[in-house]
Order: C-alpha cells, then structure tokens, then sequence
C-alpha cells in the first residue's frame, strides 16, 4: 500500500518520480520536463519508474506542479471578467502600484501587467456596509446585462469581489446563483469564498488570479489525473497535500508547490532523525530557496509575495533567491559583480553545457574550480570546461582577472547571498544559526552546504540519499492539509469571546468538510487555531496560536501574551497593559496524518571508501587549489567515513567535503557531515 | 560656439570657490575628518579585494533593506507604513552616507554636536530639529535616530534612520499647518539628544516627546520601531567587521563612495552635452500669499568634469512654510539620486557629490533661516524636480520623461462618534509624465512601494465612507505618449469636521513635453454634482464639512510627451473603451473621431481633422505649463526663460477668475 504511492514533482528543468518499492527501497527516475505538454514527461516519468519497478499500481498519485508557478511567472493567463462595487472600477489598477522606476526619466516599466484589463471590469449597483449590514441593495435585474456583455466577449470565467463581502457575502452569493441559472456555462469565482479576509486590494487580486488560473490548472490536472486510475493529490503552497476538487477551488494556491514539498521532505528527516533546529537548502538551476526547521515543524506564512503580486493564501515561508547553477554573472552599474536573478535556464543552460551559451554562471565556475564533475546525470551529459573557461575569461577581462579568479570570484558572491539568505530567516528572525544543522537539497545543495556552513558557524550538514529528488520525495512524506481563515475585529477589552468561538466553530466545519472529500485516506486528524492580532494602529498583525476547544478568558489572555511576546522577539518592545490589542482574523488550520515512507536503509559495509579518483578542486577561501580524492556514492555504505577535502559523486548532485570537515554515512544512508571542533573557515 | 548656451555666467562661475562664496553652502560647517586616519584608509585601499568591496556592499545594501522591512511591520503611523516616508542608511565616521542616499538625512548633527568622547557603545541619538540638523531633517513630524557603530571599542559608522510620524504638536493636528510663520507653530522641537545613553533609556525624555503629541502610543510605536532598525544594521557591520576587520570594512565604504562618484563621472557625465540650461517651476503659493507664486530656478551648468546646479534666482525664504533650509552638499545628494535615470542600476551615495553639486544663495526658499517655518518643504522637492525636468528638456531638446507631481496629501479631521479625535490622512499618488517611450503610469506614488490606505480599513477606523477609488479621466496629458492619470477617491463624512489639504499642481499644470500637453491639475471638490458644489484650490489647513458631506479629491495628471496629433489611433480608441479618455477629448486633443457608444473611428474624418488642428495650432511646444502658468507670464506676475512665443499662446484671464474666485475663504489673513 505504502509502495506504491509514487511522488511525481514537475521542475523547470527536470520531471522528477519517486517511489518505495515493497523492500522498502527507493527508486527514482528524471526526465526531461516537457514544457509544450507537461503530461507527457509525467507519463514518461512514470513510465521510466515501470521499467525499474515492473507494473504499478500506486494508491496515490502524490504532485508537485509549477503549471500556476510558471503561468505567473509568464503572465500567460486567459482573459476573465471582474464584477466590482460600484465606484470601484479601477481599483486594479490604483492600488499598490510597484513602479519602482516611474519617476527616473529613462527607466521603468512602459506597462505593468494588468491581470483584468478595464475592458472587462464591470461595477455592480450595490453596497454592504463594513458591520455586514446593506446599505444598497443589489438589483439582480442589473446582472443580467453584464453577462450578457461578459459572454459576448468570449469569457468564461467571472471573479466577483465586493466590498465588505468579507463581512457579509450575500450580494455574491446571490450573484453567483443568479448566473449559475442563467449562464449555467460560466464559472463563476467568489471574493468571500477565496479569501474572506479584509482589504480589498489583496483580497480582489488573489480572487482575480485564482479565477485566471481554474482553466489553466483544471485543464492540466485533468490530463494528469487521467495517466493513471489512482487519486490525484495536488501540493499546494502551505505545504499540504489536497484532493483534486480542492486545489480547483484555489488553484493560486499551489503557486509554490515545488519549493514547499522539499521542506516538507527536509522536516520530516529532521523529526526522523531527531532534530530539533534545521535549516532546509535547496539550491536548484535558477534559485537557492531556504527555510527553517523548528521542533519538526516547519513554519507557514500569509504574508508571501509571488512574482509582484501578494499571496494570501498560507504558504510554507521559504525564502527564495535568484542564485542558482544556472544563474548568469553580470556587472552592475554600480561596478559591483552580481549573480542572477536571470538564469541560463536549461536552454542554452550555462556555457559548459555547450548549447550555446555564453555567459559565464556559477555552474561554469563550479566546473573549472574542480568542483563538478565533467559530466553530470551519471555520464548521461558531458559538460565542455574549455567552454566555461572562455566564459570566464570574457567576464573577468574588465578587472584583469584570470578565469580562476573570476570563478573564485564568483563563488564568493554566490557563497555572499546565499549566506544572506539563510541569515534573513534566522539570524534576522531571532535564531542563531550555529545551533542548526543544515539540510543539503537540490542539485546544487550538496555543492555549497559545507562552506555556507562554515561561513555562518554552523557545524553539522546532512545530505539525504537523494538530494536531487528532494521535492519529489517530499510529496511521499506530506499530510493532507486544509486551512481557512475569516476576518473578525475586535478589540481588547470588548471581546465578544463567544462570538470568537462560534466563528472558529464554522472554520472548523468548513475544513473538515474538505479534508472529508470522499476518496481520502483517513489518517489521525489535528485541528489548530490561531488568531492575527496586532496593536492599535499597527497595519502589519502577528499570527498567535489559541488553545483549542471552548474559549474562555484565560485561554484569550494566554493569547494575548503570545502576541506580547512575539512582538517583543521581533522588535525588541512590547506594550503590555498600556497599549490596546486588536484582533483581525481568526485562523483555523486541519490536517490528516498520512503514513510515512521508511528511512532508506542500506547494508553496513567494511566502513572502508575506495576513491574513484583524484581531481584539482577549490574550496571557498581556500589559498589555492587541493588535490582531491573522488568517490562515488552509491558505493558508501552506512559506517564509511571520510575526511576532507574530497568529493562524492552521484547521479543528481556532487557533495563537497571541504578540509576539516568529515563524512559519515549514517543508519539511514544520509551523508552526515562534520566540522571538527575549533576550525572555521573564513 | 553657441552663445545661448555658453553665455558669460557659464565661464564666470567654472571656478565654484570664488563664484558661489557668498552662496549659502555648507553654512553649517562640516564633521572635521581625522587626517591620520584618512590616509590609514587610503592605504588600506590600495590592496583592497575588489569582491570583499563587493561583499561590504551587498552586506550594506541588505542590513538597510532589512531594517526597513522590520520598520515597516510594526510602524504606526501610515505615512511611514503605506506611503513609506521613511529611510534608514549607513554613514562614514565623518557622516558621509554610504548606503543609497536617504533622502538627506545623516548623523552630521550628532558630530557636529557632540564630540568623539561623548558617543558611546549602546548610545542612541534622537532629534526631529530642523535647523540643528543642517536641514537634512527636513520638517518636524520627521524623527531621525542615529546609532553609533562600534567594533571592539572603535566608532566606525552610523546607522541612521527617519521616519514621517503622525504628530508632534504644535497647531493642528496632525502637525503639518500650511499657514504657519515660524517652526515654533509647527510642533515640538527636539535637538540631537541622546536617548539612549550606554543602553539606558532616559525615560524622562521620552515622556516629554510623548506629551507634546496628540497620538504618543503611535509615536512611541514608531520611534521604537526605529531603534529597533538601526539596531539590526548595527549588528549586520559588526558581523562584517568580524570577518574581514573593521579596518577593511571602513576602507571598503570609502571604495564604494568613489565607485559611485567614478561611475557618475565617467558613464553619466559624458551623457550631458555641455553649456548652460535654465529651469524654473513654481510652487503655487507659501500657503498665505495665494495668488502669489514662488519660483524655483536653476541654472544648470555642465562641464568636462562636473555638473552644477545654481539655484540663482530662486526666490527669497517666504513668510508661510514651503522652505527648506538644507545646504548644497546634502541638496546634490538628494537631486543627484536622479542620475539613476542615466545610468539604471547604480546605487547612488555621497559620492555622487564628488562631481555633482549644487550651490544654494543665501535666504532664499531653499536657504531659509531660523525660525522661518518649513513644514511644507516638500513642495522644494517636488519643484526642485520639475525645474531640472525642464532644463533636462531644453538640454536634450525634449529626449526627457514630462513633468509629474505624484503627491498629494488629504487628511479629514473631527471628532468621531465615540468623541475622539482621528485624523484620517492620506498621500495620494497621481499620474507620472509621459516616457519619449511609452505612456506615463497612471496614479503612482513619488515614493516607490507605497500603497493606498484600503477603503475597508478606513471604514471600519474612522467615520467615513468611501464612495470612488478610480483614475480621473482626461486628467493625462495629451501627447503622443499620454501622461499617467490622476486620482480619485471619492469620501463621504459621516461626522462634522474639517479636511486639509497639502496640494500642488492644483492651478499650475504638470508641463508637457516635446510637443506634449499639459497634464489636468488636480483639486478637491466638496459635494459634486450638488447646486453646493465647491472647487478648492491650494492647500488649506482647514475646509469645513458637516456630516453626510461629500469630498472628491482628485490628484493631477502627468505631463504628455510629444504630438498627440501623432498618436497611435489604436491607443486613442483604447483610452476611450478604458475610459480612461473621453471621445470628446479623443477629437479635441488628438483630433481622433470615435463613436462614443460603439467605439468605432471615422478614419476619414480623423486625418481631416488631424491636418486641421495642426494648422491651426501651429508647430509644437517644447515646454508646456498650460493656462494658469500661461496667463500669469502674459500679466508679468511671473517670469520663465522659456521660448517666449511658445509660453503664453493659451493664456486666458478667465482661468484667474476660476481660481482666484473666494481666494481667502479658507486661509484666514494672518499678521506676520
């Protein structure tokens, strides 16, 4: 049963499969990713598992998507109508506006991408005040036009956001019956059922864009869910699996499916392996994502942002930077080198591919420093160092630099933000870094982990068996998670605490309904609570947990002081008794335990490595270069130790063990690094 | 050799130490710098890894950011948090700002007041005083913290950050009167002081600043927010230093500095033809004086090896409170940051200064001297920008992004219905000038990052309703590339109370450009479309309205860019599906004929119309400042060195009627 759920994890780059066979083995398989028709690399991917697994039937297709992610990204979303209050006609275009540049003579955007453009912005003749009572009564007899006009234009997806609707939704509801009996074809997307929280700017954008994305995600679930009888199980961002209808009903909210399904992964091998602070790294072809690791518990956010556009659905916090392998090195106006954000991609893909590419990226520098392999994908692609070096070369000219220098160069402004990145989410949030242990991901994880290490005085690395496959395996290790929220003011003081309760009640009711959806595996259920709250005249709120079942005084002032000390660890004040609290929204999150793969486990060997050999390599910082031995992973067997400097190979990714660190493959087969005591580097 | 633009004062004043020595520049004197430890630093230099300069750079860049996101969270006052009037930065021991200029802001007051043996570790500086702080903190409701930076027992650097808080006293609330005559109206002054001393906070001293404001939980809010910040930049260059020492940590902020004048000098100098260009604009009044313009004028000279902007001309310091007394050095600062436009992508710091300065004579607007009221200094900026948009023009012959005045500030103030009382205040964006490229944007903020206030907080927080939050149709300059358009938002008070306004561009136009119209100015309208309806012009302290009234407030469009005769048909029809251009301004402005219902173009009768108009109108304009601007050159109530033929060919005294009609309503005459 548990074999056969296969994790499938659809990257820009790569198609990636997993699943555990009945010895309780891993097995994986990439290809290529298709970007014309994403099925097909499923389909080839689940195929390539076949070949190795013989015929499968999963329980479960577990999947990771980047179908929203990448519409986004493009802007390549179908056209959709948006009914507003009257009054409200431009607000898309007025609110929020990030143009930077706007007032630089010769710079800036010459337009900003427009999700509904005015065309197909239509006001509705009515009006709910914000305690929920209405102050202009909708006249259905005035809707029937607007779809007429709608429908005329070829469009058949409708958002409707109304102001106040948060509060009280009937005017939308209204509507969308209305429309489902005479234009029973449209689909009609509803403000207070995507996000019933205030603020209509975000609230009207995320309801917008989660009606442009229902075509393009429900087509392509569609075929998806046809490659195999099994259920399909969507990752959304908040890092929780959910049942196909659902992730219709918000399809913005998968935006990160991908990056949250390696954290997910990453969190569950540090409560296998009983760590208590981690710091997940995933660095990948484009971005180097971080995210902490607390308790077994990663942490969930509603305040992200994607490609410009604010995200309110909860989303794992990751942060993500634009330093990847492929990521291009250019120099700034500013006379400073910088890397990335824009990336070589995998076409033409850094110069060493040898597909045409001509600007020098880290994977270019990696490669002439020794630190990669000549050919990558287990020799299935070679890769051109002379190609590299003239990249190099070309860059490095300005400051006189030879090809050497410039990749050391490069790797240490590589080496600058990712450091920075990880210091964002911890040092910058109140957790020092050293006590953490650092989980190598990714293609590129294994490569960097030790020296960013170092560098932020950390002591201990774990690269898992298949780091290349983090995200897919992942998707094996999460739950099923549903979440809700609903925007609830009140006031410290005048608290309506048995208001509070019926509201959390009907949150509840509503995520147990979707958690519920027929099909699902049941599995222990949790429920948690928690309540946005800030003080008066703050904008920003902090997320609190509350004790679950009845409220009463004493479970709300526990609250209360939970905001008090969070403020407290993020600013450094706090107003306990001499400023008023404010309660915003309340939140309600439920999950259904799902079973969990088994640690990979492989026989303990003599402890004996035997190098595959030896190669020139630079370490960060490093005076010069050092010759290195060289071994192959899948020859290490639990107990073999290593001392650096060396390097392990393996199909998806290259692990760098700089001097005075020392490999250790542990019972799980992980590669467990080691600093030795008193030595940093930097 | 063209005399026009290389006439006698362009070779007179190339020498700036005898031209402009009787000029107000650095009049409040400078940090003294530590000759010993300068050349230890250019010594360092000389071996310095230009990646470590890079990492000290990103390092910076990163501790700034993060500061300011952290501010941003728990800041209470909105125009910090939504239109986010605020910046932190890093400053040199001898004050010079290393991070992206912050506006102008430093910890030159807490030097020039303080000397090196009295800064200590855990010590945090506070002040809000305008003429103790050379200027550089511009009006009272700004606070500045500045946090000195020690690494092992050595003072290295600042951490500065200001922030716009809601109140600080004086006469109105919300501290911002546009009718005050000294700063002693205008809120409570504090000098740089310390409030932090070794890590103890002088509780005595914050109970005074908090007293003397009409909201202290917010205040308190913001200036801990701002403690809080510079404490994080604080440890970021200690954690720098820890790496590479403090030693070459320091020489790398002096490399960045001169990356940064290097950088200007040889890719954005090169860029400017050379001779001499004059720009004037005008602000449209001091506040109490409203038919009487004051004027902005630079001349801007550029040779070889530097670019200089004499202020020359400007008019004298005036009575109500529209100056801003900072000096020259932390002036090219400010104006300097606009070299990004030329060259994308740098980050501008004092370095810039090295080869762009500007030079400022004594007592005028920009040079006013104590305690000549300044709350409003604001409006500087924003005409400093459309006098050098100006002179770009004519120096580029119209290759320049048009005119733009992207804030405007509302606020409605009464009591509400549980007797207390709120100030609702809001900065409105509005439409920027047209691009040589593209349209400019619609309803923008100067500030980059801010947002508007949502209608459903404001509802649920003060005793209003809002009606309209839209774009002011026709409100973009017409031009080949239309200007962005203005604002609307449309509120309804449900108390009795009083609204204020600190606006500009509500008579005079945001100028066109190259052909390009002038954008529509933008005003406040009491009860629209009622036999009561009241146009407002000017900023006024204090408009009544009684509850159930309607206010319309519409902020103005940017200026066009070029023939709008020329413009796109296509883009034409578009404006009018969008509504965002009406079919009769379609046929007037662009000589486009549209079918207002079906949206269909006479292409036959568009051509005919489109020669007419241009016969009739005659060749184009480079520069284009509308009616208002027009009609008071032809009176000789102002003057421009624009083309003379070109700049009053509208003028009109009907417009003075328009808006000079109950001039003094609501701006009570004061003695002075």
């Amino acid at each position: 049963m548990l074999g056969s759920r296969i994790g499938i994890d659809v990257g820009g780059t790569f198609t990636d499969v997993i699943a555990v066979d009945s010895a309780g083995r891993y097995v994986t398989y990439k290809h290529t990713t298709t970007p014309k028709d994403l099925a097909h690399g499923v389909a080839e991917g689940i195929a390539g598992l076949t070949t190795k697994l013989g015929a499968l039937q999963p329980s479960a297709l577990l999947y990771g998507t980047t179908t929203a992610t990448n519409a986004l990204l493009e802007q390549r979303l179908p056209s959709i109508a948006l009914l507003v209050t009257a009054g409200f006609r431009e607000i898309l275009e007025i609110n929020g506006v990030h143009d930077e540049d706007h007032h630089e003579p010769g710079s800036g955007h010459a337009h900003h991408y427009r999700i509904v453009p005015l065309e197909h912005v239509f006001e509705v003749d009515e009006r709910i005040a914000h305690d929920g009572t209405i102050r202009c009564e909708l006249d259905p007899a005035t809707i029937a036009p607007l779809a007429a006009q709608i429908t005329a234009a070829g469009i058949t997806v409708i958002a409707v956001c109304l102001l106040h609707s948060y509060r009280n939704p009937v005017h939308e509801l209204r509507i969308a019956a209305q429309l489902a009996r005479t234009h029973p074809h449209l689909q009609v997307v509803l403000s207070s059922q995507v996000l019933s929280e205030f603020r209509e700017y975000e609230r009207t954008v995320t309801t917008c864009l989660n009606a442009a994305l229902l075509p393009v995600l429900q087509d392509h679930l569609e075929r998806i869910a046809k490659l195999n009888a099994a259920p399909l199980y969507v990752m959304k961002s908040s890092g929780g699996l959910t049942a196909l209808e659902n992730a219709l009903r918000t399809p913005l909210a998968t935006v990160l499916s991908g990056p949250s399904a390696a954290v997910v992964g990453a969190t569950h091998l540090a409560r296998i392996l009983d760590i208590a602070e981690a710091i997940s790294l995933d660095i990948g072809g484009t971005s180097t994502d971080v995210a902490l690791i607390k308790g077994g518990r990663y942490a969930v956010t509603s305040r992200a942002e994607f490609a410009g556009f604010p995200l309110k659905h909860p989303a794992v916090d990751v942060l993500s930077i634009g330093a990847g392998g492929g990521s291009i090195a250019w120099l700034g106006a500013d006379q400073r080198w910088h890397l990335g954000p824009r990336s070589a991609g995998a076409e033409p893909g850094p110069a060493c591919y040898g597909n045409g590419g001509t600007q020098a990226t880290l994977t270019d520098a990696h490669l002439v420093l020794g630190r990669l392999p000549t050919t990558l994908l287990g020799g299935r692609m070679p890769l051109k160092p002379e190609l590299a070096l003239h990249a190099l070369a070309d860059f490095g000219r300005a400051r006189g630099l030879d090809p050497i220098a410039t990749a050391q160069g490069l790797l240490r402004i590589a080496s600058q933000s990712m450091c920075g990145a990880i210091r964002r989410i911890s040092v910058q949030r109140g957790h020092d870094p050293t006590s953490h242990v650092l989980f190598a991901l990714g293609g590129g994880g294994p490569l960097h982990a030790a020296e960013l290490a170092g560098l932020l005085g950390i002591d201990t690395v774990i690269v898992p068996p298949h780091p290349g496959f983090a995200a897919a395996y992942g998707l094996l290790t999460a739950d099923l998670r549903e979440d809700a929220a609903q925007t609830y003011a009140q006031t410290e003081g005048t608290l309506d605490i048995a208001g509070i309760q019926a509201e959390f009640e009907r949150l509840e009711g509503r995520v147990l309904a979707r958690l519920g959806t027929p099909g699902t595996a049941l599995g222990e259920l949790t429920l948690s609570r928690r309540l946005d709250l800030r003080y008066r005249g703050m904008s920003a709120e902090f997320s609190v947990p509350v004790a679950a079942g009845l409220l009463n005084s004493t479970t709300v002032e526990e609250a209360l002081e939970g905001f008090h000390q969070q403020y407290e660890a993020f600013s450094g004040h706090a107003y306990r008794g001499t400023q008023v609290i404010e309660i915003v929204n309340l939140r309600v999150s439920g999950q259904i335990l799902q079973p969990k793969p088994p640690p990979e486990s492989r026989l303990r060997g003599s402890g004996e490595a035997i190098a595959i050999g030896r190669r020139q390599t630079y370490f960060l910082d490093a005076a010069d270069l050092i010759d290195c031995a060289i071994y192959s992973r899948q020859k290490l067997q639990v107990g073999t130790q290593l001392e650096g400097p060396a390097i392990v190979e393996q199909d998806d990714s290259t692990i760098l063990v700089p001097p005075t660190w020392k490999l250790t493959v542990d019972l799980y087969a992980n590669a467990l690094l080691k600093r030795s005591s008193a030595t940093r580097l930097a | 050799m063209n005399n026009s633009i290389f006439p006698a004062s362009y070779h007179d004043k190339r020498d700036e130490e005898e031209a402009f020595k009787d000029y107000a520049d650095f009049r409040y004197g400078r940090v003294p710098q530590d000759p010993a430890a300068l050349a230890q630093i250019s010594e360092l230099r000389r071996g310095l890894d230009p990646i470590l300069v890079d990492i000290v750079d990103g390092g910076i860049e990163a501790a700034v950011m993060e500061a300011e996101a952290a501010v941003e969270r728990t800041a209470r006052s909105t125009i910090i948090r939504e239109q986010h009037d605020y910046r932190a930065s890093l400053n040199t021991i001898d004050c010079l700002s290393v991070s992206r200029v912050s506006w102008a802001a430093t910890a030159d007051p807490i030097r020039m007041k303080y000397p090196l043996d009295r800064i200590n570790e855990g010590d945090v500086f506070i002040y809000n005083d305008v003429y103790e702080s050379a200027g550089t903190i511009g009006h009272l409701p700004d606070y500045c913290v500045v946090t000195p930076i020690f690494w092992r027992t050595r003072l290295l650097a600042f951490a500065q950050i200001f922030g716009h808080v809601s109140d600080v006293g004086g006469r109105q609330a919300g501290s911002w009167p546009n009718t005050s005559t000294s700063i002693f109206e205008e809120g409570t002054l504090c000098p740089p002081v310390k409030l932090y001393s070794a890590g103890t906070l002088n509780e005595d001293l914050y109970d005074v600043l908090l007293r003397n404001s009409r909201f202290p939980d917010d205040l308190r809010g913001d200036i801990d927010a701002f403690v809080g910040a510079n404490e994080i930049v604080r440890r970021r260059i200690v954690e720098l230093c820890d790496r590479f020492t403090g030693d070459l940590v320091e020489a790398a902020f002096y490399e960045i500095l001169d990356r940064c004048a290097e950088v200007v000098r040889d890719k954005g100098l090169p860029l400017f033809p050379e001779g001499e260009f004059i720009g004037e604009d005008f602000i449209e009044s001091d506040g109490l004086s409203l038919d009487q313009p004051v004027k902005i004028k630079i001349a801007l000279r550029k040779y070889p090896d530097k670019m200089i902007l004499d202020f020359e001309g400007t008019n004298p310091q005036t009575r109500g409170p529209v100056n801003w007394p900072l000096d020259g050095r932390h002036y090219s600062k400010w104006l300097g940051a606009f070299f990004k436009a030329q060259i994308p992508g740098i980050i501008i710091n004092e370095g810039v200064t090295q080869v762009f300065r500007c030079r400022i004579p004594k007592r005028t607007v920009l040079s006013s001297e104590f305690p000549a009221p300044v709350v409003s200094r604001m409006t500087c900026m924003l005409r400093m920008i459309s006098a050098y948009t100006v002179a770009l023009a004519k120096m580029f012959n119209g290759q320049v992004v048009a005119d733009m005045q992207n804030i405007q500030i509302y606020g409605l103030y009464g009591y509400d219905f549980e007797g207390n009382l709120f100030l609702m205040r809001e900065i409105f964006g509005a439409g920027s000038g047209a691009r040589p490229y593209a349209d400019g944007t619609d309803a923008v903020d100067l500030v980059p990052y801010s947002k508007n206030l949502p209608a459903e907080f404001v509802e649920q927080r003060f005793p209003v309703t809002v009606e309209r939050v839209g774009l002011a149709i026709d409100s973009g300059g017409p031009g080949k590339h239309r200007g962005g358009l203005g604002y609307v938002k449309e509120l309804r008070t449900l108390v009795d109370g009083h609204y204020t306004t600190v606006t500009e561009r509500t008579a005079f136009a945001c100028v066109g450009i190259n052909g390009g119209r002038w954008g529509a100015p933008g005003a406040s309208v009491k009860n629209p479309g009622t036999p009561e309806a009241e146009n407002v012009y000017f900023s006024r302290d204090a408009v009544p309205v009684k509850a159930g009234d309607l206010i319309r407030l519409v902020t103005p469009g940017g200026g066009g860019w070029g023939d709008p005769l020329e413009r796109d048909i296509a883009d034409v029809r578009m404006d009018v599906v969008r509504r965002l251009v009406s079919a009769g301004s379609a046929e007037r402005d662009y000589g486009v004929v549209i079918d207002a219902t079906t949206f269909e173009v006479n292409l036959a009768a568009t051509a005919k119309l489109r020669l007419r108009l241009a016969h009739e109108r005659g060749p184009v304009k480079l520069i284009d400042r509308g009616p208002y601007a027009e009609t008071l050159i032809k009176k000789g109530l102002i003057t421009v060195a624009d083309p003379e033929l070109e700049c009053t060919r509208c003028a009109d005294d009907a417009v003075l009627e328009t808006y000079w009609k109950d001039l003094y309503k609501y701006t009570p005459p004061r003695l002075g």
